[in-house]
């Protein structure tokens, strides 16, 4: 590291309530790296761990899809797909949560989406999945469908928060919990 | 028409294991299917599905999928429909999905499937 950045103050920023925490690039082998292991810590409950790898898998497509870097940190190494990913665990739950860079223009569809499928019950989520996959057949990848999976999985609201960096350019979160 | 055999992953990507075999005219899909480009993967297993029904004779898919993405779930949709209009021509096809019995969430989401679709498959809980 160098000089402005301590590891010991990196660290320290965790507390031991976090079961994992990562920041970085969100690609196949680190996707599947990461997947792995919260396998291997929840394998004492099966279905928690189907859920957190889920939503895990689900968010980190998330990331995938929108996440998009600063222009002055930009080069050839660093192009995109890039984004924070923490493991909370509580008696009752735990909580994910997911965060990235993303271009203002794209927050407005995500926030609408998210408080669609907040106000929607078991029922009307599970119906408007399957309008959407059939809508969304011809199109790559699955990040349109990806938030209502998560919400069905996790039968818990989405939480978005968004926080302004500078022009164009927003930090968001998105937070949800999963009972145990 | 040539097999289709892909050996599945676990370790590195999430791919699952296929086996299309033409002379039996079972399919098979095992594993967990989380890769990245779903797409791709799925593509040609569609395009056997498709040549096949030009043959008219029976078919069996086993489905023996426990993690899949909303990607891969677009794919499955995709062969799902094949085999409907295959079925609705009048040809025989029989679709069964092995699911851990505790996997509620899997359950519904097949049954999803079923009432999307219209196809009939057949749940087995293990």
């Amino acid at each position: 590291m160098t000089e402005k950045h301590s590891i010991l103050d990196y660290h320290n920023f965790f507390e031991p309530d976090i079961l994992m925490s990562y920041k970085g690039p969100f690609n196949n082998s680190i996707l599947s790296g990461i997947g792995n292991y919260i396998k291997e810590i929840l394998i004492d409950d099966p279905e928690v761990s189907y859920k957190v790898f889920s939503v895990f898998i689900e968010l980190a497509q998330n990331i995938y899809f929108y996440s998009t870097v600063l222009p002055e940190f930009k080069n050839d190494n660093f192009a995109g797909s890039y984004g924070t990913f923490i493991i909370e665990q509580a008696s009752d739950y735990y909580q994910i949560n997911a965060g990235n860079i993303i271009e203002d223009k794209n927050v407005g569809s995500i926030i609408e989406k998210a408080e669609k499928i907040n106000s929607l019950d078991r029922k009307s989520l599970r119906k408007y999945r399957k309008e959407m996959r059939s809508k969304d057949r011809s199109e790559k990848g699955g990040a349109n469908i990806g938030l209502i999976q998560v919400a069905l999985t996790t039968s818990n609201p989405l939480e978005i928060e968004v926080t302004p960096i500078k022009n164009e350019f927003s930090f968001m979160s998105i937070k949800t919990k999963i009972n145990r | 028409m040539e097999d289709i055999i892909i050996k599945g992953d676990r370790k590195g990507y999430f791919t699952p294991s296929v086996s299309f075999s033409y002379d039996k005219g079972i399919c098979e899909i095992e594993g967990d299917s989380y890769l990245e480009d779903t797409v791709q993967f799925y593509k040609p297993l569609i395009h056997w599905l498709k040549k096949y029904t030009q043959t008219k004779r029976p078919i069996i898919l086993n489905i023996k999928l426990v993690y899949f993405n909303t990607s891969s779930s677009k794919s499955l949709l995709e062969m799902f429909l094949t085999l409907k209009d295959y079925q609705d021509a009048g040809n025989d096809v029989e679709v069964n999905w092995y699911f851990p019995e505790e996997s509620f969430d899997l359950q519904e989401e097949i049954e999803d499937y079923i009432d999307d679709t219209g196809l009939d498959i057949t749940l087995i809980p293990y």
